[in-house]
């Protein structure tokens, strides 16, 4: 695993949440459609931690994601992102909070089509008028071995290749929170592994924090923490996870889904 | 930001060119318009200039406004004012002008020229025994009666030379003359495919007016004197019917009216570049609402990593930017082939347009641009805004969700009262009588926007009504069906291109109809004849009498039953100046139709013989005969 020397970010209060939602709840629709994607959600998201979110099929992770990242609207309770209160943001302060200190990685179709590789690590800082710090840029670029490929449009690199470069673009702007949302379910296992080990580099060396949704308990096992989500609710944390501890859980919950 | 927008450009170049197509053919019309009008006038003010280029001071006839006790034109200029002219100080020279009418025949007897501008005029000559505004090019200048000198494009035309005989009609009988002389000159008329025939003074003076008078006396100014002082100094010895003009007035004047001539021919031409841009803004609408629905997910993914909804609106508004520019500039390149291309298209008419450079003035390069950037821009708007609005969620989500029937809702209350306030304006102004034109047109255009707006709404009867057509396709048929009616709005929108393009055409054809209509009704109310022949020859041509001959010849034609000379004067009627116009009576009944609100034909003549068409008859009852 590449493990290159990055340079150390300093964060002043490492102990602290990056991210804390409080009573949070979702719901789609309305009457008889209502769905209520989550209830009453409370959980915390510590600094330089490495957090991983698990749970069956709609039991509401992305949703949780969306809600803690400022890219959806929340139905009650309160989100935030270090000391901002996401609710309280008109749409242009939500905009410029998610510009300026969170990252995203989607499950797919993270590039723009149009703009290389580079053009797509950069945008963020090009929508905001910002030089990018080169320095680190190519210190990021580098870790995620991307450096031939920079010129390259999205349609001429591997899915792998693709993931990088959304985590690299996740990472460039040294955001104080990056969320993650089934960044290798596309990936075989090695390229898997590859953006897994990246990501979680950049907790140990960099001190960034980073939200992760997953299926696969070998990616939750590159996680400090795993949280399980089910019909809405937190149902159990598991801390220093192992990829058989997590499906250890899992068959737990499994069966107690069966049973009840 | 700039840059993503650009590379969108590059990325869609297929569906943008829908887009730059429509921009274009708006631009290029505008264009076209702009440089065929400006080469135009350009050309005709420059030859004008050059016609004034001998002349510094020129003495015309005047006829007072506020002059009712001599009704008719101004009275001529005499030989005695032209000596005086000549010898006022300040004056080098002064020549004596007559302007006439004459048509000349080709060697087959057909009208040379364009039949509106057959121009007929003398050779003056100067000390130096030669005429500064005529140049000979072959055989020499009209000495005496019934010589002629002809323009060189004329002459080539019909294909004469000194010492041929040509066929030439003047007031009076057609006569033959010899052409002496082949001659250039900068006359607009002749550079603008009109005929110059030139005759001695003396002839053309016995010709167009009454023997040792002028139509136009020009004074040359010596040298050191300007045509202000020169100009005074000839208003001093002025008759009271005549006034004095400096050539630098008459350029700018002749130069204004060509400009009017031009504007109005420039709205029109100007009307259907407006409806060509019309037309284009729906296009426009309707990719880049395509363009942005495609988008979504990018668009989304834009504002999930910090775009903001200003700056995605701008991104698509920059699109927009580049494609109007690159359409104004393709448009005006085009527009100026139009231009090239209209000039030669009115040369092949006959109306040679004097030679001339092809204008393209900085104001029609600036209007081109102006116009395709901010026509595409606007139209773009619209689904610029809506690409705003779209969630950062959509980025995840593979089905952005579709538009609520919400929107609808106000589009079809705003639809339905523009309808309704159209409607109620034109049965208001249809009730009005003659007053109402005003409030049916305002009507007619709220209630055509209304429908515009209405059309989600009616698509679905429509395409209702078309089911059974559809079904015939099977399984395609239903697919299109559903797919028209899941979004009316879009189904609208492409509709709305189509529907602008068939309103006009509809309209037009509509409109043209009932003109067609109008002008036969009235020319049949007003004239109950089966032809009118009149003098051809435009500018000091027209309304110039027939020669008596021409109505006996034609009475003897075994083919006409009835015929009644005509011929209008100015006139002073009970303190008012007036026309009065003498007819046959015992023709005119049957020729013309008129409305008597008191009297009758019957007096007309009663006690004078018939025969006298020269002498003025009034008609008893106020009217006027139809007009030629
Ligand atoms: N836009 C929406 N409108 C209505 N319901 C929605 C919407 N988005 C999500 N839901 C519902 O909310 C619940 C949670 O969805 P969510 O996408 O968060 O699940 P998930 O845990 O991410 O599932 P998966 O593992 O399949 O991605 C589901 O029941 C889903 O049907
Ligand atoms: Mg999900």
């Amino acid at each position: 695993m590449t493990t290159m020397p990055l340079g150390v970010k300093t964060t002043a209060h490492s102990t602290g949440a990056a991210a804390r939602a409080t009573d949070l709840s979702k719901v789609y629709g309305e009457g008889e459609t209502q769905v209520i994607a989550l209830d009453s959600v409370s959980v915390e998201f510590r600094q330089a931690e490495f957090t991983a979110i698990m749970g069956p099929s709609g039991s509401g992770k992305s949703t949780l994601m969306h809600c803690m990242a400022g890219l959806d609207t929340i139905s009650s309770g309160s989100a935030r992102i270090g000391d901002v209160e996401l609710t309280t943001l008109k749409d242009k302060k939500l905009t410029q909070l998610r510009r300026d200190k969170i990252g995203f990685i989607f499950q797919a179709f993270n590039l723009l089509p149009t703009l290389n590789a580079l053009e797509n690590i950069t945008l963020p800082m090009d929508i905001a008028g910002r030089k990018a710090d080169q320095a680190w840029l190519d210190q990021v670029v580098a870790t995620v071995g991307l450096a031939g490929r920079l010129k390259h449009r999205p349609n001429q690199l591997s899915g792998g290749q693709q993931q990088r470069v959304a985590v690299a673009r996740a990472l460039a702007g040294q955001p104080e929170i990056i969320f993650a949302d089934e960044p290798t379910g596309n990936l075989d296992s090695r390229s898997g592994a590859e953006v897994l080990g990246f990501l979680r580099n950049s907790v140990r060396e960099l001190g960034q924090t980073i939200v992760m949704v997953t299926h696969d308990p070998v990616a939750a096992s590159y996680s400090d923490r795993v949280v399980f989500l089910a019909d809405g609710r937190i149902v159990d944390e598991l801390r220093s996870p192992t990829a058989d501890s997590v499906l250890d859980r899992m068959k737990r919950f499994d069966a107690k889904g069966r049973t009840s | 930001m700039l840059r993503t927008a650009l590379r969108n450009v590059l990325a869609h170049k297929a569906r943008l060119l829908m887009t730059v197509l429509a921009v274009m053919l708006g631009v290029a019309f505008v264009a076209g318009t702009l440089v065929f009008t400006n080469t135009i006038s350009d050309a005709y003010q420059k030859s004008s200039q050059k016609g004034y280029e001998g002349v510094d001071v020129a003495i015309t006839p005047d006829k007072k406004d506020d002059d009712s006790a001599n009704p008719g034109d101004a009275p001529r200029l005499s030989q005695r004012l032209l000596d005086q002219a000549a010898k006022s100080p300040g004056a080098a020279s002064a020549f004596g002008v007559v302007k006439g009418s004459s048509a000349l025949a080709d060697k087959k007897g057909d009208l040379l020229g364009s039949g509106f501008s057959n121009l007929a005029g003398n050779y003056y000559p100067g000390a130096d025994g030669k005429d500064p505004r005529y140049t000979m090019t072959e055989g020499r200048a009209p000495k005496a009666a019934g010589e002629v000198a002809l323009d060189s494009k004329t002459a080539e035309r019909g294909h004469y030379k000194a010492g041929d005989s040509i066929r030439v009609s003047v007031d009076g009988p057609v006569r033959t003359e010899k052409v002496v002389g082949v001659f250039t000159t900068d006359d607009g008329t002749v550079a603008a495919g009109g005929t110059l025939a030139l005759y001695d003074t003396a002839t053309a003076q016995k010709l167009f007016g009454k023997p040792g008078q002028f139509d136009e006396i020009d004074v040359k100014a010596a040298a050191g004197t300007s045509q202000s002082t020169l100009k005074s100094s000839i208003d001093k010895i002025l008759p009271e019917q005549a006034k004095a003009t400096t050539a630098k007035k008459l350029a700018k004047d002749q130069a204004k009216v060509i400009e009017e001539g031009m504007s109005s021919m420039q709205t029109a031409m100007l009307v259907f570049a407006g409806i060509a841009l019309f037309v284009g803004i729906f296009i426009i609408v309707n990719t880049f609402s395509m363009l942005v629905a495609q988008r979504t997910r990018e668009l989304a993914l834009m504002r999930a990593v910090g775009a903001t909804r200003r700056q995605v609106t701008r991104s698509v508004l920059i699109e927009a930017t580049v494609v109007g520019a690159v359409a104004a500039v393709v448009g005006l390149a085009a527009g100026v082939g139009i231009g090239a291309v209209l000039r030669s298209a009115l040369n092949s008419t006959g109306a040679n347009v004097p030679d001339g450079p092809l204008i393209v003035a900085p104001t029609t390069v600036l209007a081109s641009v102006v116009v395709g950037v901010v026509v595409t821009v606007l139209s773009a708007w619209l689904p610029g805004r809506r690409a705003a609005k779209i969630p950062p969620v959509a980025a995840m989500n593979s089905v952005h969700a579709a538009p609520t029937t919400r929107g609808l809702v106000v589009r079809n209350t705003i639809g339905a009262i523009l309808a309704a306030a159209g409607i109620a304006l034109v049965v208001a102004g249809a009730g009005m009588g003659g007053d109402g034109e005003g409030p049916m047109a305002f009507g007619a255009a709220v209630l055509v926007i209304g429908v515009f707006v209405l059309t989600p709404l009616l698509s679905r009867p429509l395409i209702a009504a078309a089911g059974p057509v559809l079904r015939i396709f099977g399984m395609p048929g239903k697919l299109a069906r559903q797919n028209a009616v899941r979004n009316p709005r879009r189904t609208a929108a492409t509709a709305s291109a189509l529907m602008v393009g068939l309103t006009l055409i509809t309209g037009m054809t509509v409109i043209a109809g009932s003109m067609q209509k109008g002008i036969d009704k009235m020319a049949a109310d007003g004239l109950r004849s089966d032809y009118v022949v009149s003098m051809g020859g435009g500018s000091g041509g027209s309304g110039r009498p027939l020669s008596p001959e021409v109505s006996k010849t034609l009475a003897k034609l075994p083919e006409v039953t009835t015929i009644s000379p005509l011929r209008s004067s100015p006139a002073r009627v009970a303190g008012d100046s007036d026309s009065l116009t003498g007819v046959d009576p015992k023709a005119i009944k049957d020729l013309v139709k008129v409305d008597f609100t008191e009297g009758s034909f019957a007096a007309l003549g009663a006690p004078r013989p018939s025969s006298t068409t020269r002498s003025p008859t009034r008609t008893t009852g106020r009217s006027a005969p139809p007009s030629r």
